[in-house]
């Protein structure tokens, strides 16, 4: 009887813990899929409609199984996605949020293409805020930008390899007898920057929250 | 014995989750557009909201495992140990209240902004939140409210180490409109980043722990040291965000 009251409670505070600490007690490991022609021209990257993208996928992307492959200038080839811009009606914001993974992350380079697939301003992985699950960036859209058509984004090469250590509180069952008592302890986690990981891709604005709220997600 | 304990525990371990839990309220980050405020170039400083006494948090203390009384012997624990820390920071030559505001100032400046700090005191129910009503700013593109929501040590557990941890939450308003241009929240040790996803997080300096409170009583100039560190990394990553 003691146990079967107590163990649900276990498992209850311990998932609880868990989600507090960040822990991932499952890892998974999903085979790699295979890896795409390389694109040597950004034009030949297919495109995503970033609107389309954030209204109906929730913003969710994986620069791994889902992106295309970019062959940078250096000869560097890594995965990369295109994002189509809407026209420019009302300023914005585009807010990327690249979650840690086990072991890796992903520290973003932005750069803004117009319809010719121009460069017109880049925003490197210097300019990602670290924040404590994820790292973010944010590109603002003002009248000034409005001959931006594209977002292109990749993992900043001058950026790989990066490493980023943290030291949390951890929360540990401990049991005695039957019975148990919540202790602590530091848990270090390490991990670099790749070329791959998640994205959540998020558009800020008026014209944004009427769609959002409507459809009822985030 | 038994059932005398583990009922209370359980009590007091979802209590102190639910505690936890209620933080977890996300904090509506909002970067800056630099862009759309070119005109930002004075800065004014509401008084900043400061705790009472510096924190020596034991996160997950075992009394809080053990129902009311095992509370109520962790806040005395708690307690005793931050009267501790007033004096170590007395002695070690931080007067802490004073020091987070002129960091703020010399970091703004260092990041090309003119600054004014606005006298006055904080209303006391306000310390640990925003201003209800921004104090007049004449002359200033912004008004920048601050408050501490935390300021010591903590340790995860009973038989952890104590790191120094400082919790900015910072927004800027336009003095004209009030509105509000930027917010977000910068943590010099983010020791529980369930409960602050958002936060900007700064590691603290691999040097700066203490073995135990033993420790930390026997140097009170390190205690101070590396507050003062993190005092600083705070209002220079508030500053980064800024400029």
């Amino acid at each position: 009887m003691r146990t079967s009251l107590t163990q649900p409670a276990a498992t209850v505070l311990l998932a609880a813990s868990l989600a507090l600490t960040g822990a991932t007690p499952f890892a998974a490991a999903a085979p790699a899929p295979p890896t795409p022609a390389c694109a040597n021209a950004r034009a030949e990257l297919k495109s995503i409609d970033v609107t389309e993208l954030f209204l109906k996928q929730k913003g969710q992307l994986d620069l791994r199984s889902q992106a295309g492959c970019l062959k940078l200038d250096t000869g560097l080839e890594l995965p990369a996605f295109l994002l189509r811009l809407p026209d420019f009606e009302a300023p914005y914001a585009i807010r990327m949020e690249a979650p840690f993974g086990n072991g890796t992350y992903l520290l973003p380079r932005i750069d803004m293409l117009d319809g010719e697939f121009k460069t017109l301003r880049t925003i490197g992985a210097e300019s990602a805020r670290r924040r404590a699950t994820e790292m973010s960036l944010v590109v603002f859209e003002n009248s000034s930008n409005a001959a931006e058509r594209y977002l292109l984004i990749y993992a900043d090469p001058g950026h790989l390899a990066e490493q980023d250590q943290r030291t949390i509180s951890q929360s540990t069952m401990v049991f005695v007898g039957t019975g148990f008592f919540i202790a602590g302890d530091d848990r270090t986690t390490s991990r670099h920057s790749s070329t791959e990981g998640k994205l959540t891709v998020s558009l800020v604005g008026p014209q944004w929250d009427q769609a959002v709220r409507s459809r009822g997600h985030h | 014995m038994f059932r005398s304990t583990r009922r209370p525990s359980l009590f007091g371990s979802a209590a102190v989750l639910a505690v936890m839990l209620s933080a977890c309220a996300s904090f509506p980050t909002q970067e800056l557009d630099k862009a759309s405020n070119t005109s930002l170039h004075v800065i004014a400083v509401a008084p900043i909201g400061m705790p009472d006494k510096p924190m020596v948090t034991i996160v997950n203390a075992v009394g809080n495992s053990f129902g009311l009384i095992g509370a109520v012997v962790e806040a005395a624990r708690a307690s005793n140990a931050s009267n501790e820390a007033v004096n170590e920071l007395a002695s070690g030559g931080l007067a802490y209240k004073a020091q987070l505001p002129a960091d703020i100032e010399s970091s703004l400046k260092a990041a090309g902004f003119e600054v004014q700090m606005l006298q006055g005191a904080r209303a006391a129910n306000q310390t640990a939140s925003f201003l209800t009503t921004l104090p007049a700013a004449p002359g200033a593109d912004a008004v920048l409210d601050l408050y501490v929501s935390y300021f010591g040590y903590e340790a995860a557990g009973a038989q952890s180490a104590y790191r120094p941890a400082v919790h900015l939450e910072a927004r800027l308003l336009d003095a004209k409109t009030q509105k509000v241009i930027f917010a977000d929240q910068i943590y010099y040790n983010n020791f529980m980043p369930a409960a602050a996803k958002k936060a900007i997080t700064i590691e603290p300096d691999a040097q700066a722990v203490f073995a135990d409170r033993a420790a930390m009583r026997a140097a009170p100039a390190d205690v101070a040291r590396w507050l003062r560190v993190a005092q600083k990394a705070v209002a220079d990553g508030l500053a980064n965000q800024l400029k």
